[in-house]
């Protein structure tokens, strides 16, 4: 005599000597079972899947957007120093302090020590890529008042300081809206020329917040 | 005659037929297929499944470390000390610096006495791998000394920043920068004292550690 398997009722003839011939119809029967059941679940497969997929993409659009936050806001440390001796002309130079900006507001900080002989004048000016506002100011951190602002041109030489040999830090506040991506960068040189020389000290950092 | 099963074609001969076993192993060789590939997608989906968690797991991780990168303290109660030259931490005025991390700190420190006096900063720190303080150039007035800032090498404990105070409420800014190392987490903490004859020295409840971990 026939049995049934357990979950879909699959007939199993009796397989013993002298037991059932094959029946078709029973047969018949199992392979439609069998569709029914294997379609049902490769449907729900395929459902899992659109689901697994439809996660995997709201999760990728997470994960672009917790990388920009992770990436609003940028230190760079240089540590290098360095000193030039009476380059005869006024120079204008790249220092440590570069990043990579992207078409956004930013605000970014600059502290760099600087030396000279006694008596010498450094300039400092800032390059970065096309921006419908930059604006700069430079002074005493913690007296407000005391900063003067200005919009340099990217590229030109301005805030000229005499330092002194002990080294001062100097402290740029830039206010910036980039159109382009590209590079941002202070560079630093000398004004006075003859005899005596200028450089930099270790202490040397740029803090970056990126605005959207 | 025979038929055919709605969705895999599996073949169903007429009850009037012969046993055909060619059929049979046919129709095998068709379920072995399609479970197959119901198999392979399973596989795919929970692998795939996997990764996603995985991924959610990162992300937590990520939004909590974004979540705790910036943290502002406002000292919120005045301390008193009375005249000493010997540095002691500030109650309210510290943090725990995790490792392999860099650090912009920010202390604004509302300092009042009642006479002229001296007040000395420094700092107790985890091992760390750079750091450097940026205060005001100049002992009375740094407004003088406008667009520079001195450098104060910060050791723990030792005495960093010393300023003379006026007798009145007088903000003092230090900008910190601070890179740990790995496997060197520990409490940044502001230290302070005043040498102020027989009088004391209030630190004021105004008063603010600012931290922007950036790394």
């Amino acid at each position: 005599m026939s049995t049934l398997t357990t979950h879909y009722s699959l007939v199993k003839p009796n397989g013993a000597a002298g037991g059932d011939l094959i029946n078709i119809g029973d047969l018949n029967g199992d392979m439609d079972t069998i569709d029914t059941q294997m379609f049902n679940n490769a449907q729900n497969i395929a459902t899992n899947t659109t689901n697994i997929n439809n996660q995997t993409a709201t999760i990728n659009a997470q994960d672009t957007r917790i990388t920009t936050l992770e990436g609003q806001d940028g230190l760079v440390i240089d540590l290098s120093t360095g000193s030039t001796v009476n380059p005869g002309t006024a120079s204008l130079s790249d220092t440590g302090l570069t990043m990579q900006v992207t078409a956004n507001k930013y605000e970014i900080d600059l502290y760099f020590e600087a030396s000279a002989t006694a008596g010498w004048q450094v300039q400092f000016a800032f390059v970065y890529p096309a921006a419908s506002s930059f604006v700069s100011m430079v002074g005493n951190s913690f007296d407000i008042s005391s900063m003067v602002a200005s919009s340099p041109a990217s590229g030109a030489g301005n805030y000229v300081f005499t330092p002194g040999a002990s080294g001062k830090i100097y402290h740029f506040k830039v206010i910036a809206v980039f159109t382009a991506a590209g590079t941002f960068k202070l560079r630093y040189g000398n004004v006075t020329t003859g005899a005596g020389n200028f450089g930099y000290g270790s202490n040397k950092y740029m803090t970056s917040k990126r605005y959207a | 005659m025979s038929t055919a099963t709605a969705h895999y074609g599996f073949v169903k001969p007429d009850p009037s037929d012969f046993e055909d076993v060619s059929i049979i192993d046919q129709n095998m060789d068709s379920i072995d297929t399609a479970l197959w590939i119901n198999a392979q997608n399973e596989t795919s989906n929970e692998n795939a499944h996997t990764t996603n968690a995985n991924n959610v797991a990162s992300h937590g991780t990520r939004i909590t470390n974004l979540e705790g990168k910036d943290t502002l303290t406002r000292k919120g109660v005045v301390t008193n000390r009375l005249n000493t030259s010997a540095l002691a931490a500030d109650p309210q005025l510290t943090f725990n610096a995790i490792a392999s991390a860099l650090y912009k700190v920010t202390f604004l420190l509302n300092f009042k006495s009642s006479t002229s006096s001296t007040v000395q900063i420094g700092f107790s720190l985890p091992t760390i791998a750079r750091k450097s303080a940026l205060t005001p150039d100049g002992t009375s007035d740094p407004n003088n000394n406008g667009w520079q800032l001195a450098v104060n090498p910060i050791t723990s404990g030792a005495v960093a920043y010393t300023h003379v105070l006026e007798t009145t409420y007088k903000v003092i800014p230090i900008s910190v920068f601070l890179q740990t190392i790995a496997g060197q987490s520990g409490a940044f903490t502001l230290l302070w004292s005043g040498n102020n004859g027989a009088n004391s020295i209030d630190l004021d409840a105004e008063s603010y550690l600012l931290v922007e971990r950036v790394i």
